[in-house]
């Protein structure tokens, strides 16, 4: 019985780390229109923060890495969360400043790619190829708890962190910050038209998609307690990609259900596959594989907005001139007025 | 010194199979306008038709490396038919359009890591005596692997230059439109573009197979950035940028290691792309535009 537990508090931190993830990719690219492929570098530079914040001074002869400190526990956590919108900073000059759509695509692959050469020859950095390994678990000797019980606490913090994220993202989507993002997706050139800096709207997005995914990291290492390069390739970050493309573009429910259905459904509950015969671990992981590819490509073209679409967000003032109504009755007001006028702008609410 | 000779013979063998791998990714890039991500998994696919090639139908090396080509030039224009070119018809976003290719990659690797496992291979009939002059020195494969890719780079440099395909072909890079209202059946000539390409990727496929004596499910996929790199900086959708490119990228990074390890060699390549993308984004040789960057 306790295994089962246990395994369902498993499937359940992975759940809400890839919440989080999602719900940052979602705000780049279903947002703000960003073509970010290697999302998971982000991720990966959050969990090595977190793990070399937590883990003491570097001991050379077990393994050797930069910036060691062991500092109390939420921090680690956030020093990761702001390494990580700290390197989208530093990438976003080269992403966000003249390349567009496909160049940008193939530029985040690329950089993607000599971000885990540089750190996987470095032996110095983050300990090369054989990665970090110890990362402590957050609060243990504090809590004190036998290992379900502590699973259950820290699937607790996880689900604490994507509810925060979660509640923060639904209040973006409806802010001004939104609206903004959202003109810039579906045309640049308008919304530079209008007088939006498109360059640096996105880099906030971007910058604040890489905190959730730095904050994604650092509990993704503190609950597996290492991190070695092979664990981040592109293809892990395809994952992510997967999830909100099947759980729906731009829409933030849809991003928590993409969780759901592509890394817990898919990902984990293959594992349940016997192997026998000539299925092995690898092939069910294989086929893992091609399911997920599969199953994108079916998305792509019968369903190409996921499971939950983005919702359609309308002004009521619009929604009335469309209809052929008075736009705002009780009151003597022309078309252009109303399109135009001060007075009625600031009526106009997002209706939710 | 004679390190560095050395070094130009790998650079030149690099160049050879970055140069095929290259043309045949801006050639899809050029005229369909798709980003193909599944374009490395497309040479490694290559690799392994080669080797069933040799176990199925005992057939030699060279003979193998065709059936290589024939196969991948066949499950790239299926691919096309089947899958990329519906996609294109219907008007799919370029994001999801590289997300389509991107999954497909993803299938056609792990289809192959299903048959093959994770483990690496080697063709049978490779010679292990080395071609000799000074300090420079190649395998007698990788010698016959550059005078094939030059032969041919040649014909195809013919083929478009000269020959009334070329020139429709041309037509149709520079504007698709025109060139059908001109009576270029532009269908069919999508078609053979598919074909020539997953050929030239079959081709570069199994040549850098052989090269690197063995190889395993993740050869394409480690070498296709490699190739992105080469196809842009020469110049996105040029033949002859492609080429150009491919030199600069194979000799760059086999002459880096002279001064830096091995390992970096691919961090060379990638980082040359980065700054080429910066600093003169429409590449060595300037295309025509060509890589439209629509939505």
């Amino acid at each position: 019985m306790n295994h089962y537990l246990y395994y369902i508090l498993t499937l359940g931190l992975y759940f809400f780390v890839y919440c989080l993830l999602g719900l940052g990719y979602n705000l780049q690219y279903g947002l703000a229109g960003i073509h970010n492929v290697a999302n998971y570098i982000f991720v990966a530079f959050g969990a090595y923060i977190t793990a070399v914040t937590s883990l003491g001074p570097s001991n050379s002869l077990v393994q050797s890495y930069i910036l060691g400190t062991n500092i109390a526990w939420p921090l680690p956590l956030l020093v990761g969360a702001a390494s990580g919108a700290f390197m989208s900073l530093l990438l976003g000059f080269i992403f966000l400043w003249k390349l567009k759509y496909q160049y940008q695509a193939i530029v985040t692959l690329v950089i993607a790619q000599v971000a885990l050469l540089l750190i996987g020859n470095s032996t110095g950095l983050f300990n090369g190829f054989n990665g970090l390994a110890g990362v402590p678990q957050p609060l243990e000797s504090v809590v004190n708890l036998a290992p379900v019980p502590y699973e259950a606490f820290f699937v607790g913090i996880s689900a604490i962190c994507a509810l925060l994220g979660f509640a923060f993202m639904r209040r973006v989507v409806r802010s001004p910050l939104g609206r903004v993002l959202r003109s810039i997706r579906e045309d640049e050139s308008v919304a530079s038209g209008f007088g939006r800096n498109v360059f640096r709207q996105q880099m906030l997005a971007f910058m604040v998609a890489g905190a959730m995914a730095g904050l994604g990291g650092g509990l993704l290492v503190e609950y597996l307690g290492s991190w070695t390069p092979g664990g981040w390739s592109t293809a892990e970050g395809f994952v992510v990609i997967a999830a909100l493309i099947i759980g729906g573009t731009a829409n933030n429910v849809g991003a928590a259900l993409g969780a759901f259905i592509v890394p817990v459904l898919i990902y984990e509950l293959t594992a349940f596959i016997p192997s026998f015969g000539p299925i092995n671990s690898q092939t069910i992981d294989a086929f893992r594989w091609i399911a997920m590819g599969l199953m994108v490509l079916l998305f792509l073209w019968f369903r190409p907005q996921g499971v939950l679409p983005e919702p359609r967000r309308h002004f009521r003032l619009v929604d009335r001139i469309l209809s052929g109504q008075d736009p705002m009755p009780g009151k003597e007001l022309s078309l252009s007025e109303a399109v135009h006028g001060s007075d009625v702008v600031s009526d106009a609410k997002d209706a939710t | 010194m004679s390190i560095f000779v050395a070094s130009l013979g790998f650079g030149l063998v690099m160049s050879a199979i970055l140069a095929l791998a290259a043309l045949g990714f801006t050639l899809q890039a050029g005229m369909t306008n798709v980003v193909n991500l599944a374009y490395g998994d497309m040479m490694t696919a290559g690799a392994f038709a080669a080797l069933v090639g040799q176990s199925l139908l005992h057939l030699s090396l060279w003979p193998a490396l065709f059936f290589g080509a024939l196969v991948v030039a066949l499950l790239s224009f299926a691919a096309n038919r089947l899958l990329i070119g519906p996609f294109v018809r219907r008007g799919t976003k370029s994001f999801q359009m590289i997300l389509v290719t991107f999954a497909l990659g993803i299938i056609v690797e792990y289809v192959i890591v299903m048959k093959w496992g994770q483990n690496f291979y080697a063709y049978r009939g490779l010679s292990l005596s080395l071609f000799k002059w000074g300090s420079f020195e190649l395998s007698y494969e990788q010698l016959t692997i550059v005078i094939m890719s030059a032969l041919l780079l040649a014909g195809f440099h013919v083929l478009v230059r000269y020959s009334r395909m070329g020139r429709a072909l041309r037509a149709m890079a520079d504007d698709k439109q025109l060139a059908r209202s001109c009576g270029v059946n532009v269908a069919r000539l999508t078609d053979i573009v598919w074909l020539i390409s997953g050929a030239l990727a079959g081709i570069s496929g199994v040549a850098l197979a052989i090269s690197s004596g063995s190889f395993n499910e993740i050869l394409g996929a480690n070498f296709m950035l490699v190739v992105v790199a080469a196809a842009i900086l020469g110049g996105a959708g040029e033949p002859n940028g492609a080429m150009i490119g491919a030199v600069v990228v194979g000799f760059a990074m086999e002459v880096s290691t002279v001064w830096i390890p091995g390992s970096y060699s691919e961090a060379v390549a990638l980082v040359l792309l980065i700054v080429g993308v910066v600093v003169r984004p429409q590449g060595l040789v300037a295309g025509r535009g060509q890589w439209v960057l629509a939505q």
